[in-house]
């Protein structure tokens, strides 16, 4: 109930009181709230005219890194006896120094500056209006009042981790030269082929080995091109494949392609990325830091969600990303030939099918099931069901280890992520630059 | 709440005293005190808001000077409406009343409105 309402409604108790027992002193008693009330009213706030204008110390920052917001509030009208500034700090951004809320008198012309520091998680932030509230000096009579102030904006980016070398065989490259295999013979630093010598072959290009065997003519090594290529990020966004219990795979999912952008990038190669969940969200692609500026950006707002139109893989729009070119989807998976779900959705068919239309695909696989496990083991709560989760977890792992082996047969690069080891470690491990032999047999084969 | 239930009992009991005969000096202390309680737990509450540094002695001083002004004003305002004795017949009541609850009605639309 308000103050002003609570006391009127004592001030006509007693009036109603005093005239009913026909008691003076009754009445007079009413006298010393009305002049309490009309002290409030004596005093009360007048137009509130502020000035408020609020900066940031960065617009973009890491996730976990501190901002400085700094607030600074003029008082261009009346004297203000009592007056609570509030800034809109958007939901899921934390305090970890300083107050967005503040109480203070702000005489006319004054000015008051604070500063306060927030911290958050990835994430776009947009903040709201200040509120502010001036009282009388007995608190009866407020005016509350929201300023729209600029500059209310925050983008906490993903990390990035760096990854030093991403090996990638895509079919088709593009015409600039890069970092990756071209399946072409030209110059380069590997291995190739042999072909018949050709005036201008530097002398140490030539096959001594097999110009001897044929003592007409003489062999020049030939070396594989390396060019930049087109590459599709696909982050998988729905809710259903990331989401187990309370805890969500998401995160990690946004790590890698965010790791995985800049690695592609810093080679040279068009990137573009799709968050695949509630809708579409689609970075065009492009080159260079600007790119990666717009993709960290797109992976700050990306966020899970389900639609029935995007339930499946099978309604990603391919057409966004050139034909024959690399494309890296980042999903835990969904397998339908699995008993435990209850649809029939099917990730695995759609990424043969991906593959046989000639795409060259990757998959990085946050593993769900070690994920779920370790989350499980970590709820004191669970304790009591740990064999049953043992025995869940092997049937769960020997299903998707068939479902991952299935995959591989039919030519998709799938390389399985525990989250809970560090993603360089386990890119390097399966992507990390091979050794110059190796990539001879290869290039080969 | 509790501070809310207070200045309405307080009133109530002070009431009740004066129609009962109680002395009425004791009973006007009694109902400025609890409206005192009641304005000191609103403003602690508003000022509980703060933040470090927010200048709230100030904030508060001030209002205990208004407070304290206010609350002479209205002492004695109440004492010289209990000790000049007025006598009235009933119409002159009626109107007085009237008047004073359009007065009352037209005070607390203008705290309202602000």
């Amino acid at each position: 109930m308000r103050r002003v309402t609570l006391l009127s409604l004592v001030v006509y108790a007693l009036i109603l009181a005093g005239l009913i027992a026909r008691n003076g002193s009754v009445l007079a008693l009413s006298l010393l709230f009305v002049t309490y009330l009309v002290a409030g009213q004596l005093r009360a706030p007048g137009d509130l005219s502020l000035e408020i204008s609020r900066t940031l110390s960065a617009e973009r920052v890491g996730t976990g890194m501190p901002v400085e917001v700094t607030l600074a509030v003029t008082n261009a009208g009346p004297s203000l006896e009592e007056v609570l500034i509030e800034d809109g700090v958007p939901h899921g951004l934390t305090v970890s120094d300083g107050s967005p809320r503040h109480v203070l008198k702000l005489a006319h012309g004054q000015v008051a500056t604070w500063t306060y520091t927030i911290r958050g998680s990835r994430g776009y932030y947009a903040f709201s209006p200040v509120s502010v509230k001036a009282h009388d000096p007995l608190g009866l009579v407020s005016r509350a009042q929201t300023f729209a102030v600029p500059a209310g904006r925050l983008f906490i980016l993903p990390p990035v981790l760096r990854l030093k070398y991403v090996a990638i065989r895509p079919r088709r490259t593009r015409v600039y030269s890069g970092l990756v295999p071209a399946r072409v013979g030209g110059t380069g630093t590997d291995f190739f082929g042999v072909r018949e010598y050709q005036a201008g072959d530097p002398p140490h290009w030539i096959n001594w080995h097999a110009s001897a065997r044929h003592p007409e003519t003489l062999f020049s090594n030939e070396f594989e091109q390396e060019r930049v290529t087109d590459i599709g990020i696909v982050l998988d966004g729905r809710q259903r494949a990331n989401l187990f219990g309370r805890q969500s795979i998401f995160e990690h999912s946004t790590l890698a392609a965010a790791a995985l952008a800049d690695a592609f990038l810093s080679q040279g190669n068009r990137v573009s990325l799709l968050v695949y969940g509630r809708f579409l969200q689609w970075t065009l692609p492009g080159y260079g830091k600007v790119q990666r500026e717009r993709i960290l950006r797109a992976l700050a707002l990306a966020e899970i969600g389900d639609s029935q139109a995007f339930a499946d893989l099978d309604n990603i729009p391919m057409r966004l990303f050139p034909a024959h070119s690399q494309v890296v989807l980042i999903s835990p998976l969904l397998h339908g030939a699995s008993p435990l779900l209850r649809d029939k959705t099917d990730d695995v068919a759609m990424l043969i099918r991906l593959r046989a239309r000639g795409y060259q695909v990757m998959v990085i696989n946050p593993d769900p099931v070690a994920f779920e496990e370790s989350e499980i083991r970590a709820d004191p709560l669970q304790k009591v069901r740990l064999p049953d989760v043992r025995l869940a977890v092997r049937v769960v792992r020997i299903e998707r280890t068939l479902m991952l082996q299935h995959l591989r047969r039919a030519g998709v690069q799938v390389i399985n992520w525990d989250v809970s080891q560090p993603l360089e470690q386990t890119v390097h491990a399966h992507l990390g630059r091979p050794l110059a032999y190796l990539r001879a047999v290869a290039g080969s084969q | 709440m509790i501070w809310l239930l207070g200045l309405v009992i307080t009133a109530i009991a002070a009431t009740a005293g004066l129609m009962m005969g109680a002395p009425s000096g004791w009973m006007v202390v009694v109902t400025l005190a609890g409206l005192l309680a009641w304005d000191l737990n609103s403003l602690h509450r508003r000022l509980s808001l703060a933040a470090p540094g927010d200048g709230v002695a100030a904030i508060r001083s001030r209002h205990l000077i208004w407070l304290g002004l206010t609350a002479v004003a209205g002492l004695l305002l109440t004492a010289g409406a209990m000790l000049i004795p007025l006598h009235f017949s009933l119409g002159w009541i009626a109107v007085l009343a009237f008047v004073a609850i359009l007065g009352m009605a037209q005070l607390v639309a203008w705290l309202h409105h602000d």
